[in-house]
């Protein structure tokens, strides 16, 4: 073939990829290689286009080829680097590009994708100086520009990242990618707005993108726009009503705004579309267990693990739920399926840890709690959880011997002290106990749980005097309290006196099992989360034509001259192009921190007014727990954290959760982070259907902490009643009167079953003990007189009170 | 759905699926003739290009370890024997067919699900060979073990949520999924291997190991041998996990089954090694579809 020949076809050839006629291009390819099949321009050519057209292997063949005549085509070698790339073979793809820096150290296309591949191979530091090397001497690439971001970004350096993207902003404005992430960013940041303007720029430069939309919905439903968000999923699904993820969004939206029902279907939709979609599994496992259908969610996890059995964090969720459903064997398994492919995983052995206590097996739970300690000496719930097993057990050498594990790693959690504390008291060693709770109340005065246990240990100990002043000092704390929380104080009271009578054992199996309940939560409120950052799907990797069509910067064929060194510079840029899209995976990395950040957000909020759910029906409800006759000592418990006051309940309602002040539940003294992160629902609960009713009450069982105060009141006989003086500080003893009839009410609306249990426990007994504690009668025997539910007259009620008030009023001026 | 419901379900997404080339028809029609010779075979083959291309290439594939490259179809039925020829170009013809529709929602992995049949195909060959079943009739062994399990993918795939249904019963019960099968669908993967069996008219030893590799001491015909070949091969790959179709408590196959075989357990895991090795060599059955 002579020259000429050989230069027309290398043109015709080029000018056809240029135009993406890959048929021709091809032909005309293989035409001059039939005559020299070494010829370096036709092999780059035919490489390049099998390049693009996702053949990467058949093109790093002719990538070699074209080298075999001239090893040191830098643009071959750099090729290579991006085709290994792409075919995940990355020391071949690092050793390739670094041959192409070596022979052009100065080509930003090279240095870009060598960053590109040690970012792949997680040598972040080595990726960044490749990028930055890259924009000195190209500053105008947005791409990099766009990657480097997401490295920092990536490494929780929001700022950086931040000015990195604006930068390449400034040289690329429409580039939808930089706009995306920025509004990632944004979004991270909390600054929704301009999430929401990045996001809304992004998508105008690139329309319909998934991912794009998504995120755009998300923000607007963060922004307190439900509807507008809603009304942007619902056109997604309309032009792609098997958009699992816009389904998913959709569904949280509802979920967060009290639509259950559609929240429900949403994700049931988005599971029928993707029945693989383990985010959407996760969420509605975590609505099935707000609304009480324990058994759907084991359904629904067990069917989806069949699926999916590597999705450990599902494996691990229904593990939790099996062991609270008494299947402990099942629950075994799946614990040690999760842990044979994440041995390190703490939640998973805490859970085993626990499921071996359950099943009455202490020694293996000891050797989880061994391999816990090794693997991070911090994590010690396990312990507590052991400690109080042994409790419940009635070991108590060994739960002080936990106890003692668990406070050396965390020897500032007061409810594990106040455990000791009551610990010492039980093994008579009332010295050790006196040094933890002085030591408390020194720390927290106010603490009217450490008063009253220090006032008991005074009281047993002969020191009544002691005991009455710190009566009087927990009265002061109460009394600094709004008339709402008096009355919370006032029921707790009431239910101390009763709790007297309960066994400490009782009410450590409660807690404890509580405990268990609590710990199979976690997952369900990273769920929620997990939905959030759903939103935020990445476009899955795009091809490498599509790369090509969007923002592609010159295609091969731009470098068309038949000059080959333009043409090692065209296919650069066409490779480039396939990183690019690279640029979004670090979106997914985005994700996990968002997750991290929404757990922390949702975490504050949650304390506050998040109302646990109890989705675990087969427990017993832990908060009534059985009536002993034998007075003892009431377990320490958690001071209730003070609450924004409640509108004062005026008329009996339906829906009471609401009126009343949260505490902490306290049943998990040891409520580590962990268990914090349980609360999930940082939305306004939808109204609670009333039989969840019973479960509010309890709450305040926990509460009886500061019911210890009443026996300090009449330290003679700690078994009557406290003198209640102190309820003189109410403002306006109506009210008194009030909560009493509207729990009354209440009660009314509970469900047969509720009912049933809530009279099993003699809740109302306990209501009438205090109301005659407040009339200054004796009470009743236990069980002498039940509480008539629904019978009393609320003005018999609110005369007694007055008389209580009275008389109360006539002692003090006396 | 399940019972007869289900059953009316999958006939119709049977019928749905591409029939098997009638090259296919023509090739079982030719070989069950007693004196068939090489080129009636090679005839009807070479009429389908499709099916030529494929056979040739099995033939030449590292799985037969031919040394030289066979070019003539005639002369590989010449080496291979007309048995071998006609369950090879059956095996790419039924995979082929059985393999087009995939369905997004399917429960079983079919990655899994293939590699656990080539296991099952590869030990059943092994099994005839250890047996000294003649080298022409272990290729039956291998095309039947290969398709022993074919009822599940219309299960999988018309039948998803319903499969799913009886996997979870299986798991939960602890029982083999054939026993879940019945309990949650009153319907089987056997049954279902039957209807496409029938369908595709192809012949009886295949349409008894699909009925009967669960319940081989029901089954009463002449096809004894290859059925409890097929179930024990079964029940290797199931504990031996190589690859997965669903079934995680395998039943034990009966005693009667290994002394009717001849064989033993210990005879069996000794063969491991070498069905590793092949199953590598046979994955090329599942590339060709």
């Amino acid at each position: 073939m002579s020259d000429n020949r050989r230069t027309d076809l290398l043109h015709r050839a080029l000018t056809a990829y240029r135009s993406h006629d890959d048929d021709l291009a091809e032909s005309l390819a293989r035409e001059i290689l039939e005559t020299d099949d070494r010829d370096p321009e036709a092999q780059m050519l035919l490489g390049s286009l099998y390049g693009r057209q996702s053949k990467p292997s058949q093109a790093v063949t002719h990538f070699y080829r074209a080298l075999e005549r001239s090893p040191d085509n830098s643009e071959a070698w750099n090729n290579i680097g991006v085709m290994c790339r792409s075919l995940g073979q990355m020391p071949q793809a690092l050793e390739a590009l670094e041959k192409a820096k070596k022979l052009e150290p100065k080509n930003a296309g090279v240095l870009y994708n060598l960053g590109n591949v040690l970012k792949q191979m997680g040598r972040l530091t080595d990726a960044v100086a490749a990028y930055e090397a890259s924009l000195v001497l190209n500053p105008k690439n947005a791409y990099t520009y766009n990657n480097l971001g997401t490295i920092y970004e990536s490494q929780g350096d929001l700022e950086k990242a931040q000015d990195t993207y604006q930068q390449g902003l400034e040289n690329d404005p429409n580039n939808p990618t930089l706009r995306y992430n920025l509004g990632v960013v944004y979004q991270h940041r909390n600054e929704l707005r301009l999430a929401r303007q990045s996001f809304e720029a992004s998508l105008k430069g690139r329309p319909g993108w998934k991912a794009g939309l998504n995120n755009l919905g998300v923000t607007l439903h963060k922004m307190g726009q439900p509807e507008e968000a809603l009304n942007l999923f619902r056109e997604m699904i309309q032009d792609d009503p098997e958009n699992p993820e816009a389904l998913n969004n959709m569904g949280i939206v509802y979920q967060e705004t009290g639509r259950a029902k559609e929240a429900e279907a949403s994700f049931a939709q988005a599971l029928k579309v993707n029945p693989r979609y383990g985010k959407a599994v996760l969420n509605l496992d975590t609505l099935y267990n707000k609304e009480g259908k324990g058994d759907r969610s084991l359904d629904l996890l067990s069917r989806y693990s069949l699926l999916e059995p590597d999705n450990l964090a599902v494996r691990l969720q229904l593990a939790k739920l099996r062991l609270f459903q008494n299947s402990p064997e099942k629950a075994e398994e799946d614990l040690l399926a999760v842990l044979a492919k994440q041995p390190d995983n703490l939640d998973a052995l805490r859970t085993l840890g626990n499921l071996y206590l359950k099943t009455k097996r202490p020694y293996l739970a000891q050797k989880v709690a061994d391999r816990i300690e090794k693997k991070d000496p911090n994590s010690v719930d396990l312990h507590m959880d052991m400690a109080l097993y042994a409790m419940h057990e009635g070991e108590t050498g060994t739960a002080v011997e936990e106890m003692k594990l668990y406070l050396k790693a965390k020897p500032n959690d007061s409810n594990a002290r106040l455990l000791l504390a009551n610990l010492y008291q039980k093994q008579n060693r009332p010295d050790d106990a006196r040094k933890i709770l002085d030591k408390l109340r020194l720390e927290d005065p106010q603490n009217t749980a450490v008063l009253g246990a220090l006032a008991r240990l005074h009281q047993e100990g002969g020191d009544q005097k002691s005991a009455l002043e710190l009566a009087d000092a927990i009265l002061q704390v109460q009394g600094k309290n709004s008339a709402e929380d008096e009355l919370e104080l006032m029921m707790e009271t009431l239910e101390m006196y009763e709790k007297s009578a309960d066994t400490l054992g009782a009410e450590l199996q409660e807690t404890w099992q509580r405990n268990l309940r609590t710990l199979a939560e976690p997952l369900i409120e990273e769920a929620v989360e997990v939905e959030t950052i759903e939103e935020q799907p990445l476009v899955e990797e795009p091809s490498w034509m599509q790369m090509k069509g969007e923002t592609e910067p010159p295609s091969l064929l731009d470098l068309g001259d038949l000059n080959p060194a333009i043409m090692v510079d065209e296919e650069e840029q066409t490779l480039r192009m396939t990183e690019e899209e690279e640029i979004l995976p670090p979106d997914e990395t985005w994700d996990e921190e968002i997750l991290k950040k929404e757990k922390e957000e949702k975490r504050e909020p949650k304390k506050k007014k998040k109302k646990k759910p109890e989705p675990y029906p087969p427990y017993p409800p832990p908060y009534y727990p059985p009536q002993q006759p034998a007075y003892q000592p009431p377990p320490p418990v958690r001071q209730p954290e003070p609450e924004p006051p409640a509108p004062p309940p005026v008329q009996p309602q339906p829906l009471p959760p609401k009126p009343r002040p949260r505490p902490l539940p306290p049943p998990e003294p040891w409520s580590v982070p962990a268990f914090e992160a349980l609360a999930p629902d940082p939305e306004p609960e939808p109204a609670p259907p009333p039989p969840e009713e019973p479960e509010e009450l309890p709450m305040q069982e926990w509460e009886p902490p500061v019911e210890e105060e009443e026996p300090l009141e009449e330290p003679e006989e700690p078994e009557e009643e406290p003198e209640p003086s102190k309820l003189l500080t109410l403002d306006d003893p109506s009210k008194i009167v009030d909560l009493m009839g509207y729990l009354d009410t209440l009660s009314s609306y509970l469900p047969v079953e509720k009912l049933e249990e809530l009279q099993a426990d003699q809740i109302p007994l306990k209501m009438e003990r205090i109301k005659n504690t407040l009339s200054g009668t004796v009470s009743p025997p236990p069980g002498a007189t039940p509480w008539p539910v629904k019978g009393e007259n609320p003005l018999t009620t609110r005369a007694k009170l007055q008389a209580i008030l009275d008389r109360l009023k006539d002692k003090l001026a006396e | 759905m399940k019972g007869d419901q289900l059953r009316r379900a999958l006939e119709g997404y049977i019928d749905k699926m591409p029939p098997l080339p009638t090259s296919v028809g023509k090739v079982l029609e030719i070989c069950q003739k007693p004196n068939a010779q090489p080129n009636d075979l090679n005839k009807v083959i070479s009429l389908d290009p499709v099916l030529l291309a494929r056979v040739m290439k099995l033939i030449n594939s590292a799985y037969y370890g031919l040394t030289q490259e066979v070019t003539s179809l005639v002369r590989a039925i010449i080496m291979l024997g007309l048995n071998t020829v006609k369950n090879l170009a059956l095996s790419t013809a039924v995979l082929g067919s059985i393999n087009t529709s995939h369905t997004k929602n399917a429960v079983l992995n079919l990655d899994g699900f293939w590699l656990h049949s080539l296991c099952v195909g590869v030990m059943a060959k092994h099994l005839a060979r250890l047996r000294g079943v003649a080298a022409q009739d272990q290729e039956t062994y291998f095309f039947c073990g290969l398709l022993h399990d074919i009822g599940k993918v219309p299960l999988n795939n018309r039948a998803p949520e319903d499969y799913l249904t009886a996997l979870q019963a299986s798991s939960e019960r602890r029982i083999s999924l054939v026993q879940a099968e019945a309990v949650a669908l009153e319907f089987t993967h056997c049954d279902a291997g039957s209807l496409i069996i029938d369908a595709w008219k192809l012949s009886d030893d295949i349409k008894d190991v699909v009925a009967f590799h669960h319940t081989p001491l029901e089954y009463q015909g002449a096809n004894k041998e290859l059925v409890f070949t097929v179930m024990v091969a079964d029940y290797f790959a199931n504990i031996m996990e190589i690859g997965f179709s669903g079934n995680r408590f395998p039943t034990t196959p009966p005693a009667e089954v290994y002394r009717a075989l001849g064989i033993t357990w210990l005879q069996i895991e000794d063969l491991e090694p070498q069905v590793r090795q092949e199953i590598e060599r046979a994955k090329v059955f599942l590339k060709l579809s």
